[in-house]
């Protein structure tokens, strides 16, 4: 029985653009950097896409494809919105549901059978209301895992929906180019050319002992996955213990003096969540929105755990400084402690750091006492702009 | 020029330096060994920059010479030689061994590219019995951290006042002190942080039979001197944290328990304990300690009790039964004493009736139990 479904909104920010615009209908829309600009593209229509333009494109070789097109800057909040009341309709069928970003996410309704019907029933059902509740189209993949889920709705995009049950998964997966399997990225790809490994099938056939000599553990993954073995379970984000804090900039920024500073904020901030939930964690991720509304994390685990603001931040600052913005705009700034041990071992000196956490004590209980501006860093005190959400 | 010394003589003395040769160094020339002749006398050095160790031999020598020549091998090379008297030539950076039957030889490298070792260090000079050193050594180094976050925490700290030595370790979450009443003269005063290494190779050579070892506290450096051997290290830098401070002064509840039937019983239910936490919980009340674990991921419980003299509220604790069987191994009178306050802080371990002029204990950090 397939449990998994992967649901993927149908170039979500274009369709939200036309929403909010019905002239925009049947027209080539890309959202993203604007023309005459150093930035790439979002996301653009099925229109604008028969021009040859996709999105991570230069949106200078998108105007020289499609000079006509409609260019528009990206309304992030809106997207949000429509995400979130996309997500409300993931909830109401499981709670096993894990977001990819904001228009695709996974479901395993394994356990929604007696209440929703079968998972086919339950895709469809997902589907319609996507389409009623927001006007919004969505492709749907319904498979017994999540790499197949994943395939299926990408392929008969738009408004797809494709169903591979246990049985066909290998007749399923043979034919298709080996470019479909996930982590399979451009150096991967020429390896496997090389082999003369085209499709996937192709891959199925291959000696596992070579491939994993080639390409090391990924190897033995890539094999798996050719013969539909893909054991990777739906972690929904609540799962994730973590304490985290972001920031969305009032104004995309370029200045990576204030988006240091917020992050160093932030880590303050999460640093005092951890203080009073007496843990500490050893993975420190941060998460960098961009101007094009691109989102990506970075995480790098410890040794041994942190909850200092200083420790945290001195990670996720080598994690910012490392990460190429192309020369884009922030949009958003987080940061996230994950990876608690079950029973924190407590520490001789103040637990650990000493007079770093004698600090973030110090402030938890002035801030508890005078109200949470009452003490700040020095570095800090400027005027905040933006949202800052937990 | 040509030395002359006896087969097990000379394979000693290279053991002893070969324990602080680096296999990777950066500087590759610290893989060999310097060697050294001078009027009855051979110099064997080894050194990984942040320790050196030297050990004279005496013996018959024909000539002045320095050369390097790589450790391991030759160290292999004597090893096989059979006991016996052998003769060692040194020519043009070649090194030849001769032994009854035949000999070997092997390139050695030019003396010049060693780094300079130190002869002598400045300071405070002590001399403490080697059965002292090994003591204090022993019950407290284990305790050392290993995470190299706060540097000052790899060390043990080491200080010597007019009437005592002290020597401590902690890696945050265990903490070992022991202190000994020694007489030393009037008026000085020092205090270190020494590498676990240099205490652990100074510790083993003395048990090989030294009676007395010299120290010298010198500015950022420290010798361990043994007569024919000697022992330079770098020490590490400071602040090292006022663990006076975090010894609990009033800890009211006492629980006096036989030390071989608690060690064991922490041995015995830790089997099953998480493999990263070590948490054992440990129920005590009127009478008895009671441990157990649960692990979840191996469907694992373990339960015991152990009779133990207390009779005050009961407690519930958590610790990792890794640090504190290693802490029990260290104590060797019959009767231990745990001393602890609530389960958020921590518990010193003490022995029952210790030697009067020495004093030591351990500081166990509990584990949050879940709820």
């Amino acid at each position: 029985m397939p449990d998994i479904i992967h649901v993927d909104m149908d170039c979500f920010f274009a369709a939200v653009e036309v929403k909010d615009n019905p002239d925009l209908a049947g027209k080539p829309v890309i959202v993203g950097a604007l023309p005459g600009t150093r930035g790439v593209v979002a996301a653009c229509s099925y229109e604008a896409r028969e021009y040859g333009v996709h999105s991570a494109m230069p949106v200078s070789r998108a105007f020289k494809k499609c000079p006509h097109g409609i260019y528009l800057r990206p309304h992030g909040n809106r997207y949000v919105e429509e995400s979130e009341k996309i997500r409300a309709i993931f909830q109401h069928y499981t709670p096993l549901v894990e977001p990819l970003s904001l228009d695709e996410a996974f479901l395993d309704v394994s356990g929604s059978h007696r209440l929703f019907g079968t998972s086919v029933e339950i895709g469809h059902a997902i589907k319609d209301r996507i389409k009623t509740e927001t006007g919004l189209v969505a492709s749907v993949g319904v498979a017994p895992t999540k790499f197949v889920a994943k395939i299926a709705s990408d392929l008969e995009k738009p408004d797809g929906f494709v169903v591979v049950n246990k049985d066909e998964v290998l007749d399923f997966l043979r034919p298709l180019d080996a470019r479909k399997i996930w982590g399979v990225g451009k150096a991967t790809w020429k390896k496997l050319e090389r082999l003369g490994l085209k499709t996937i099938g192709d891959i199925a056939d291959f000696p596992a002992e070579e491939l994993e000599r080639m390409f090391g553990k990924h190897g033995v993954h890539l094999h798996n996955l050719a013969h539909g073995i893909d054991a990777r379970s739906v972690e929904p984000e609540s799962e994730r213990k973590q304490v985290g804090n972001e920031h969305t900039f009032g104004e995309d920024t370029g200045d990576m003096v204030e988006v240091e500073r917020t992050l160093l904020a932030l880590c303050d901030k999460v640093a005092g969540r951890l203080y009073k939930k007496g843990c500490k964690g050893r993975t420190v991720t941060l998460k960098l929105r961009d101007e094009t509304f691109r989102t990506v994390t970075r995480a790098h685990t410890l040794d041994s755990p942190v909850m200092t603001a200083e420790d945290i931040y001195h990670i996720a600052l080598d994690l910012l400084r490392n990460e190429d913005l192309r020369g884009l705009k922030v949009r958003l700034i987080g940061v996230s402690v994950s990876g608690f041990d079950e029973n924190c071992q407590t520490s001789l000196f103040d637990a650990g750091s000493e007079r770093k956490e004698k600090v973030e004590e110090l402030l938890d209980n002035i801030r508890g006492r005078f109200g949470k501006g009452a003490i700040t860093r020095a570095s800090l005190i400027y005027k905040r702009k933006g949202k800052t959400k937990e | 020029m040509k030395v002359v010394i006896e087969r097990n003589v000379l394979f000693d003395g290279l053991q002893r330096v070969f324990s602080v040769v680096p296999q990777k160094p950066t500087l590759p020339i610290l893989t060999n060994f310097l060697l050294k002749t001078s009027e009855g006398k051979l110099s064997i050095s080894g050194t990984d920059m942040d320790i050196s160790i030297t050990t004279t031999l005496e013996c018959e020598v024909e000539g002045e010479i320095t050369v390097t020549v790589d450790a391991k091998r030759f160290l292999n090379i004597i090893r096989e030689l059979p006991e016996g008297n052998i003769t060692i030539e040194i020519e043009d950076d070649r090194v030849m061994v001769n032994f009854v039957h035949g000999e070997s030889s092997i390139m050695g490298i030019t003396s010049a590219d060693y780094p300079a070792l130190r002869h002598s260090v400045d300071g405070l000079t002590i001399s403490v019995s080697g059965d002292d050193f090994i003591e204090m050594v022993d019950r407290t180094s284990f305790s050392v951290a290993v995470d190299r976050t706060r540097l000052a925490l790899t060390g043990v700290y080491w200080k010597v006042s007019s009437d005592d030595v002290t020597m401590v370790a902690t890696d945050g979450h265990r903490l070992s002190l022991y202190r000994k009443k020694i007489t030393f003269d009037e008026g000085q005063e020092a205090e270190s942080i020494v590498p676990p290494k240099a205490l652990n190779q100074a510790s083993k050579i003395v048990s090989s039979g030294i009676s007395l070892v010299k120290v010298i506290f010198g500015e950022g450096v420290i010798l361990f001197d043994f007569g024919n051997t000697t022992i330079f290290s770098k020490l590490i830098e400071g602040p090292y944290p006022n663990f006076w401070q975090v010894i609990p002064a009033n800890n009211s509840k006492k629980v006096y328990v036989s030390t071989e039937d608690f060690a064991a019983a922490v041995r015995r239910v830790s089997v099953l304990s998480n493999a990263i936490t070590h948490q054992i919980q440990f129920n005590i009340s009127s009478g008895t300690i009671e441990l157990m674990t649960k692990n979840a991921d191996i469907g694992g419980e373990a339960k015991e009790t152990v009779a133990a003299k207390y009779n005050g509220d009961s407690v519930q604790v958590g610790y990792n039964a890794s640090f504190l069987g290693e802490i029990l191994r260290k104590i060797d009178t019959d009767e231990v004493i745990l001393e602890l306050e609530n389960p958020t802080t921590a518990c010193i371990i003490r022995p029952v009736n210790s030697e009067e002029s020495e004093e030591y204990l351990y500081l166990i950090m509990p584990l949050r139990l879940g709820e």
